[in-house]
């Protein structure tokens, strides 16, 4: 599976726990990826965080939960590696790193960015997408608080406001892709 | 789009559009997006169904939504259609094909595709 559908159900888990600010960070260069989903939700205790890494456990109905142990798997099965901190009250902050060798590819991060839009409700989105090839150095990114200034009252799940969002991230990925595109 | 100030040329012209949304005749159009919908293609219907929902004009009168809890690994993507005054409608393992046809014909022509319904 794509890494960008496992940041996308990662960042459900986020939207589910009640954050109001989901930060999702890419840190990229010609070797490896690195991820960053970092939540201000109703985190989670030792036990709870224990409970949702095993495969096969929720704490919620349908399942629902269960793309926290996948994203590891994936880490885990691509040699990279992962890290989840979780404060109950504070938030939840998933780490991992690829070797892009290994580790199945990207995939439409657009798309999952695009995607939240119609889930978060209230909450907010920062998405960065930062890519470094030795001196070359670019940034991708979309911060949900900007796009709500400019919309006004006009919801941001708007069908029209979304295609416009993710024409906004297309292009910047193609003003700005120094790996060739691979991300489109 | 190069910058978002082009959003603002959206807010003018869907402004007046939302305000009449916000009255009757509502539909609501909820994906599935947890674990499993995910797995099963549930991002790539809701955006078939933002895209048809905004090309058929019909922001006006439909939203498209997600939610986190609903399908597993037999019913996924999940689609439920929910228009003011009528009961839900659950369309069950959805493509991107037959989510423009659940717009076309029940979001914009108001019947429910009947060989899509999960029974």
């Amino acid at each position: 599976m794509e890494l960008s559908l496992h940041i996308l159900d990662i960042a459900e888990n986020a939207i589910l726990s009640g954050a109001s600010l989901i930060e999702i960070e890419l840190e990229e260069t010609r070797s490896s990826l690195g991820v960053k989903i970092v939540d201000d939700g109703r985190g989670m205790s030792d036990r709870e965080l224990r409970l949702a890494l095993t495969e096969g456990y929720s704490t919620k109905p349908f399942g629902l939960g269960l793309g926290l142990p996948k994203f590891l798997d994936a880490a885990r099965v691509s040699g990279g590696t992962f890290s989840i901190e979780s404060t109950p009250g504070k938030g939840t902050t998933v780490t991992a790193k690829f070797p892009k060798k290994t580790s199945p590819p990207l995939g439409d991060i657009a798309g999952t960015v695009t995607s939240l839009l119609s889930g978060i409700g209230g909450a907010d989105v920062v998405f960065t997408h930062d890519m470094k090839d030795g001196a070359r150095v670019c940034r991708v990114g979309l911060d949900t608080r900007a796009v709500r200034r400019v919309l006004g009252d006009v919801p941001i799940f708007t069908p029209e406001a979304v295609i416009a969002v993710s024409g906004y991230i297309l292009e910047q990925y193609k003003q700005n892709n120094i790996f060739g595109g691979e991300n489109l | 789009m190069k910058s978002l100030e082009e959003l603002a040329q959206i807010r003018e012209k869907m402004k007046d559009k939302i305000s009449l949304r916000l009255g009757a005749n509502g539909v609501r159009v909820v994906v599935g997006m947890g674990t499993c919908g995910i797995e099963a293609g549930a991002r790539e219907v809701l955006r078939t169904l933002v895209d048809a929902v905004a090309e058929g004009g019909l922001s006006d009168r439909a939203t498209v939504m997600q939610s986190g809890a609903v399908g597993d690994a037999s019913t996924a993507p999940v689609v439920e259609v929910i228009a003011e005054g009528k009961e839900k409608v659950t369309y069950v393992k959805v493509t991107p094909e037959m989510a423009r046809r659940i717009v076309a014909e029940h979001v914009a022509g108001g019947t429910p595709v009947d060989e899509y319904i999960s029974k």
